[in-house]
């Protein structure tokens, strides 16, 4: 009784539900002697009504007893209750309070060897529990899948199941991750409960590995202990481990003096330590400003320092824990290097430029406005615009740049930019291809001819020469009579040149490029030879007679002077002959009358017979005879 | 050689280019300076004092019609202006030619024979529309559509000269208050085109209906015909011809040349059957002339740049008549 006592006090509501089962039980026996008996039991002493949990009312609860005992005729759910519920020592009771049938007899009989059957088995398992404690436990647990029994829990409570071999405990980022080996315990289910200190974190668990972020900076170990069918068993311990995250957003910028660090501290951090590094392997540390930052001043510019940051706490006794510690790179720029040895080559439509990469300095690929690359010097950044526009930034050491952004210029500088400061480096010129000039036309003026043409896309200079009576041998030809012109002026005002000689005149256009000449296209220009020629008035007694006169040293040709009413003949043809002078005819004035049934006003002039020469009026409103 | 004419333009009462309401220089109304702010106000020139507005402040230089209120340049209004009406079919080449003009004397291409000549496009809406007009001359020679604002310009033929502010209405069938006001007119005739008058009937009726003329009155306007286009026909001219001659290099207009041209040019009309638009011209107009030009020239060839040639032949007759640059007769003479 003591020992059910014990069972019942380790459980909670353990005593008030032994106490109700007393209280009815004998409440039930007083049954059998009439309500009476019933009421005056439960009246009689109702501090156990209340320490049961029943009902404080006596009548209440002799009333629903009464009830309970005298309309329950089905004895037989008892039993089967009391068997499903495995309280074979209540189903026997059960059959063993009243009289049976044969069926019913044998029923009892089988039960009653069960129960002696399991009693055994329990009192075998009992006697292992020293010798044998698997063996006792899964005894235990056998009798426990048929019978419901404190003894049973008893039993397995004094055959602890095995704690696992080893607990091991690990940082992992900003976690712990805890892992043990599995108990070696056999008998029946397994599992486990892990706890922090006093602080379950997981419990009847069958994993392996757990993790848990616990307070960080805080040496923490870790307790597993081994459970049998929720029976607590034996338990393991890990070693310490403190968890150290790092420093958070650590950021690094550089000045033309120092550098500067900044970060923030995750939580339980004291502090932050950090170690410069220099790359001949100097270490010296660094004081930091509040724990959150340091402003490094005594570092070279120019020069690439590793920086170790690790984030403090308290950890045990005083003595701080470093974290691992986090590694950024700064470095104070220095004076710009210029780069000299850019190179550019033409790909297609890009050009492509290479260059010796330089570490951690941008560079900057402009075009001069004006194609003039300025000196190689050193000077403020913001002043680095004239060197002309921008048309690549690369710090890889090469950069692709398409032709249609030079807009026809071919001097490229390399800029390379530090801080506040700009290098220029000496300038390089894209090779072009030197291509002829196409479409070359020349439309003549009299004495002046004007040359057009299509500019190649690089080209921005022609050399134009010209000669009489041939093409010329080429640009520098000696015989040739020659003149450069740049792509602007001939936007501007064009190509015109007089060549006031007769004969076939000949242009050679050929691009011009730093000493360089392309090919050289031609085209001929044919100047005819000019006659003068003059109309006049006779003397004023010969009445609507009209004088014409060829001047010049050379030959005249022949010559046909028409007339034609209203407007001016435009050829021969196109009106009435009205003289014609032979090649080898006077040189004096020939006299001439215009017919008197043209209408007035008539118009005269005077064609050349022969196509190589053209005729030439001074004073061409005299043509007209009104 | 006869010593050049000059013929001293008389100052008159401007028309607004806009509405072409004739208002005295005075009547035309200033405008405050922003910085008069809320209490800015627009008030006569008469009500100028000392060039200050009535809150004592500079006001602007920009003058507004007080008929239609259109901004007009001040140099419009104060300076010797002159109306230009451009006209002729669509896709003759007018506003081609026009553009071509002004691109050719404001970037002193006629610098040889004018020296210091300089030629400003006065006001916003006319800047818009020749940088319009010349980015299509540059880019293309698709006609386009004008719109009705003039183009003012304000050219001065010596750097010290007053300058002559010339109004260009440049449309396909001339606004009647355009006609109504022209100092001169610009008809552009294509080579291509259909035979015919090329308009010149229907001009000179507009003309006559526009300023109040009888039917059979002889206009006095000064009349360019421009034969445009000139360098699709260029291989169809004797090399002799005047239309391949050098511009002479006269610091005016050389009427010798003129006049050899115009006959040249006739006489290619002629041909063209545009015997009606001679005759209209010389039956309707005491005074006109014949040019040939080419705004583009060899551009078949798919050249960019644009080679005008003598398309600044027409202006400056116009200007020679206006009185704004000597004539010269018989033989060329430099400029100094």
């Amino acid at each position: 009784m003591l020992k059910i006592v014990e069972q019942a006090l380790e459980e909670p509501e353990g005593l008030s539900r032994l106490l109700r089962h007393e209280f009815l039980s004998e409440l039930s026996v007083a049954v059998l002697l009439g309500y009476q008996e019933v009421s005056f039991l439960a009246a009689a002493e109702p501090q156990r009504s209340v320490a049961s949990g029943l009902p404080r009312d006596p009548d209440t609860l002799a009333y629903a007893v009464w009830c309970r005992r005298t309309h329950r005729s089905d004895w037989e759910s008892d039993y089967r209750q009391a068997v499903a519920d495995g309280r074979l020592h209540a189903a026997l009771s059960v059959l063993s309070s009243r009289r049976l049938t044969e069926d019913w007899e044998r029923v009892r009989d089988a039960l009653a060897a069960t129960v002696d059957r399991l009693a055994a088995d329990l009192a075998a398992a009992r006697e292992l529990e020293d010798t044998a404690p698997e063996d006792a436990a899964a005894r235990y647990l056998a009798a426990g899948r048929e019978l419901t029994d404190p003894s049973i829990k008893s039993g397995l409570r004094r055959c602890p199941a095995a704690a696992p071999a080893e607990v091991s405990a690990r940082a992992h980022h900003d976690a712990v991750v805890i892992t043990w080996w599995e108990s070696t315990s056999t008998a029946g289910h397994l599992t486990y409960r892990v706890s922090r200190g006093g602080t379950v974190i997981a419990d009847d668990t069958d994993a392996l590995v757990l993790s848990d972020v616990p307070p960080f900076g805080v040496p923490t170990s870790y307790t597993v202990q081994t459970l049998r069918n929720g029976v607590p068993g034996e338990m393991a311990h890990s070693g310490e481990v403190v968890l150290t995250p790092e420093v958070l957003d650590l950021a690094v910028e550089s000045t033309m003096l120092s550098v500067h660090g900044r970060w923030r501290l995750p939580s339980g951090a004291v502090g932050a330590s950090v170690t410069r590094v220099a790359p001949s392997g100097e270490t010296a540390v660094i004081t930091t400003l509040d724990g959150t930052g340091f402003d490094d001043t005594a570092v070279v510019p120019g020069v690439q320092y590793r920086y170790v940051v690790r984030a403090r706490y308290p950890g045990r006794a005083g003595e701080p824990g470093d974290s691992a510690g986090l590694t950024v790179h700064g470095e104070c720029p220095g004076d710009p290097r210029q780069v000299d040895d850019l190179r550019a080559d033409l790909s297609g439509d890009t050009v492509e430029l290479t260059w010796t990469r330089q570490s951690g300095t941008p560079l900057v690929i402009r075009v001069p406005h004006d194609g003039v690359a300025p000196a190689p010097q050193v000077l403020r950044a913001a002043d680095a615009v004239v060197a002309g526009r921008v048309v690549a930034v690369s710090d890889t050491g090469r950069a692709s740049v398409p032709l249609a952004d030079l807009a026809g210029q071919r001097v490229l500088v390399p800029v390379s930019v530090s801080g506040p400061l700009a290098a220029i480096g000496p300038a390089t010129r894209v090779a072009p291809p030197l291509e002829p000039v196409s479409g070359l036309h020349a439309r003549r003026f009299g004495p002046q001819v004007v040359l057009t043409w299509q500019w190649p896309m690089w080209a921005t200079d022609v050399r134009v020469a010209w000669r009489l009576d041939g093409p010329p041998t080429g640009p520098l030809d000696p015989q040739a009579t020659a003149f450069e012109i740049s792509r602007s002026a001939y936007a501007g005002r064009g190509a015109r040149i007089t060549a006031t000689l007769p004969g076939e005149h000949w242009f050679g256009v050929s691009v011009v490029d730093s000493g360089r000449f392309g090919p050289m296209v031609t085209v001929c220009s044919t100047r005819l030879r000019e006659v003068r020629y003059n109309v006049r008035r006779a003397a004023w007694w010969r009445r609507g007679e009209l004088l014409v006169t060829v001047h010049g040293p050379e030959p005249a040709p022949d010559i046909a002077v028409v007339a034609k009413s209203g407007s001016r003949p435009l050829a021969p043809e196109d009106g009435v002959e009205v003289l014609r002078l032979p090649a080898l005819g006077p040189s004096e004035p020939v006299r001439f009358r215009v017919p008197r049934h043209l209408r007035r006003p008539v118009f005269l002039r005077a064609f050349s017979l022969d196509e190589t020469v053209t005729l030439v009026h001074p004073a061409p409103h005299l043509l007209v005879v009104p | 050689m006869r010593a050049p004419t000059w013929n001293l333009p008389i100052r008159r009462v401007p028309a607004c280019p806009y509405c072409h309401t004739r208002t005295a220089v005075k009547a035309y109304l200033r405008q405050c300076a922003s910085r008069c702010g809320e209490t800015a106000i627009e008030f006569p020139v008469s009500a100028a004092r000392k060039g200050e507005c009535p809150h004592g402040r500079a006001p602007m230089a920009r003058r507004v019609c007080p008929a239609c209120g259109q901004v007009v340049p001040r140099e419009y209004v104060e300076g010797h202006s002159k109306v230009v009406a451009v006209v002729g079919a669509a896709g003759s080449g007018k506003s081609t030619w026009l553009a071509s003009v002004i691109r050719q004397v404001a970037k002193g291409h006629l610098d040889d024979r004018f020296p210091g000549m300089s030629l400003d496009v006065l006001g916003e809406k006319s800047r818009l529309r020749h940088e319009r007009d010349r980015v299509l001359v540059a880019e293309t020679v698709l006609h386009h559509t004008t719109g009705p604002e003039p183009l003012l310009v304000s050219l001065r033929v010596r750097p010290q000269a007053r300058a002559v502010v010339i109004a260009f209405h440049d449309s396909a069938d001339g606004t009647a208050e355009s006609l109504a006001h022209a100092d001169g007119l610009v008809l552009a005739v294509e080579p291509g085109a259909a035979p015919g008058d090329a308009g010149i009937a229907q001009l000179a009726d507009a003309v006559r209906a526009a300023r109040g003329l009888r039917p059979d009155h002889r206009i006095g306007l000064p009349l360019a015909v421009v034969l445009t286009k000139l360098d699709t026909v260029w291989d169809m001219v004797d090399p002799g011809s005047p239309l391949l001659r050098p511009v002479p290099r006269a610091a005016g207009y050389a009427v010798s040349d003129g006049v050899d041209v115009h006959h040249e040019t006739t006489a290619w009309l002629g041909r063209w059957n545009k015997a009606d638009l001679i005759r209209g011209a010389h039956t309707a107009f005491l005074r006109h002339r014949c040019f040939a030009a080419t705004a583009l020239g060899d551009r078949a060839d798919g050249r960019r740049e644009p080679v005008p040639y003598r398309v600044e032949d027409p202006l400056l007759w116009l200007l020679a008549e206006f009185g704004a640059i000597p004539t010269f007769r018989g033989a060329e003479r430099t400029g100094s």
